[in-house]
């Protein structure tokens, strides 16, 4: 067999029938030439593949999408055949207005209600000791980026698209059914960091210093200066666990027979949500392309007749929550001291990491132009994060001291 | 003059009452997968919407209706992806959009409550990365990278681009190619997925 052409070895790699043909798979095997190409057409695939499903919608739309947008539809439609018609039928030109279309909407995205998510937010003693930041729930519980940094040892917990939807179904059912509640007055300024007009501000505002990034280590394009520096102040949140709503969701989900001490009634868990303080060096379009972060330490007590370890055992018996992840978060021999980073397989792959001596993790995004750094040191925790190279973020980080 | 209008405007409607239930079946079937393709090459929900519409005013007692649906889909794909191409290349730069879009999105992330928001902040400049270099693509190139990688089979981006089943493969090769290089370029140290710190 002659050698394939390029669009024949590309489309090899697309056969739905799996490998390609034969006679095509026979001859790359035999020619160093082809087998070269191939290699570099699959490489080039695989870059372009999830790169371009970046560009794809967040989600698609809906059927009452659909169906609103055929009725605007026929609207237009209607307007038009209006306007040749009285252009038919008087021969004066009467065009009619333009029918203004959906203009730029927010993007559309299920988040829990206000209520849901401010009780959410209270709940986050419980899902960091359990690893449950995993879910948009919790994520929102723990302030996204700003709140995640803490703990004293970092361990990634990996969880993929499924587990994550289960995960956040169970909390989602939790705080809708009552389980826990908390003030949402507490967490109000979970989502509201505060602007420093410098480092030395935002020292003040957190009470620790916070170190400059050194301009040399920064990617080439990016500005030398943060343009923004971004502080979450410390505070603490209080998560009331009611026994009886517990028990009543227990048997709603399958376990008739669940018994929960009457002591644990009315317990009490008690965060105390470090600060954090967030640089934002800007690329060359303005927008945010590094990000170095440095919080404080968690505290997580309980005031009542369940002990935190209790409460935990509540949580990780939880009908519902994927196997996997449970066993993955009993498995934390230390889970006192020990904070479960979840990472989304889908989307990023970790691994242990070490900056200038200090334990951590590192991440990467699917298109290997993302890269992160977590560490823990001094008694507090350390990130780098954004659109750089593996070794420019462990420079970045390295710089910090 | 009334009477007429009412008459004509009857006319035009009427006339083509047979087809109305195939184009609202077609406009349902096919409305998310035309926007999908709006919003990956446009990056903004609204034009994406707009271009759509367009695309089926232009359907709308299209002689192409009465075909049997893939041929329907694939012109329906075509006028899709040449509605939003002229838009790309209307008045204001492809640039320009590209960074109102930017300016858009992070204006979107910084007013909402997004769970995650480093990740939505860097996969918004990733995605500008993404259109930037999707933009530097000859037109065709972009069409087929873009329709293959939303999950088209061969078959299908033929009949949209109007090209040989053969030939689809050459031009996603090179489509890829150039993207690669185009994409890698924007970053001065790219890093490799494997290269973790």
């Amino acid at each position: 067999m002659p050698c394939p052409d390029l669009g024949a070895l590309r489309a090899s790699i697309d056969a739905p029938q799996g490998p390609a043909p034969a006679p095509l798979h026979d001859h790359v095997r035999a020619c160093a030439s082809c087998s070269d190409t191939l290699a570099e057409l699959q490489r080039n695939a695989e870059l372009a593949a999830p790169a371009i499903a970046l560009t794809a919608p967040a989600e698609p739309p809906s059927e009452a999408a659909v169906e609103a947008a055929l009725a605007r539809f026929e609207q237009r439609r209607a307007r038009l055949a209006a306007a040749r018609a009285t252009t038919a039928a008087t021969t004066t030109p009467d065009p009619a207005p333009p029918v203004p279309l959906a203009r730029r909407r927010r993007r559309a995205r299920t988040w829990l209600s206000t209520r849901a998510r401010a009780v959410a937010a209270a709940m986050v003693a419980v899902l960091l000791l359990t690893g449950l930041v995993a879910t948009p729930a919790g994520r929102a519980a723990a302030a996204g980026f700003l709140g995640q940094f803490r703990s004293q040892r970092l361990q990634a917990v990996p969880v993929d698209a499924g587990q994550t939807s289960q995960i956040d179904d169970v909390l989602t059912g939790l705080v809708d059914s009552g389980v826990f509640t908390g003030d949402p007055h507490q967490v109000a300024g979970f989502d509201a960091p505060e602007a420093a007009a410098d480092l030395a501000q935002a020292g003040r505002m957190v009470g620790f210093a916070v170190p400059a990034v050194a301009p040399s280590v920064l990617p080439a394009g990016v500005d030398r200066t943060p343009r923004r520096i971004l502080v979450s102040r410390a505070q603490e949140v209080r998560i009331t666990f009611d026994r009886d709503r517990a028990l009543a969701y227990l048997r709603r989900h399958g376990r008739p027979d669940a018994r929960l001490p009457e002591r644990f009634d009315g317990t009490q868990l008690v965060v105390r949500v470090p600060a954090a303080v967030v640089q934002q060096f800007s690329g060359r379009d303005g927008g945010p392309a590094v990000l170095v972060g440095k919080a404080g330490m968690l505290g997580v007590d309980t005031e009542g007749g369940a002990s935190l370890e209790e409460l935990r055992e509540v949580v990780l018996g939880l009908p519902g929550l994927p196997a996997e992840t449970v066993a993955r978060l009993r498995s934390i021999g230390d889970w006192r001291t020990t904070l479960p980073i979840p990472v989304p397989t889908d989307q990023v792959r970790s691994r242990p990491a070490t900056v200038n001596g200090a334990e951590g993790l590192s991440f990467a995004d699917q298109t290997g132009r993302l890269h992160a750094l977590l560490w823990q040191r001094d008694g507090h925790i350390w990130g780098v994060a954004g659109v750089l190279g593996a070794d420019k973020a462990r420079d970045v980080a390295q710089s910090l001291g | 003059m009334e009477v007429r209008l009412v008459r004509a405007v009857g006319d035009a409607v009427g006339a083509r009452t047979g087809s109305r239930d195939r184009f609202v079946a077609v406009f349902r079937e096919r409305y998310r997968d035309l926007y999908g393709l709006g919003y990956r090459l446009l990056g903004d929900h609204g034009e994406a919407e707009d271009v759509v519409q367009e695309t089926f005013l232009k359907l709308d007692g299209h002689p192409v209706l009465e075909r049997p649906d893939e041929e329907v889909a694939a012109w329906l794909r075509r006028v899709c992806l040449n509605t939003a191409y002229n838009r790309l290349r209307g008045q204001r730069r492809a640039t320009e959009r590209l960074d109102r879009a930017a300016r858009a999105d992070r204006a979107d992330d910084e007013t909402d409550t997004s769970a995650s928001p480093l990740l939505d902040v860097l996969r918004t400049e990733q995605q500008q990365a993404v259109r930037r270099a999707l933009a530097s693509l000859p037109e065709r190139q972009r069409a087929c990278l873009l329709l293959r990688h939303a999950g088209y089979s061969y078959a299908e981006i033929a009949a949209t681009l109007d090209l040989a089943v053969g030939s689809v493969g050459v031009l996603l090769a090179r489509g890829e190619r150039a993207f690669r290089d185009a994409y890698l370029d924007n970053d001065d140290d790219p890093g490799a997925y494997d290269a973790l710190p």
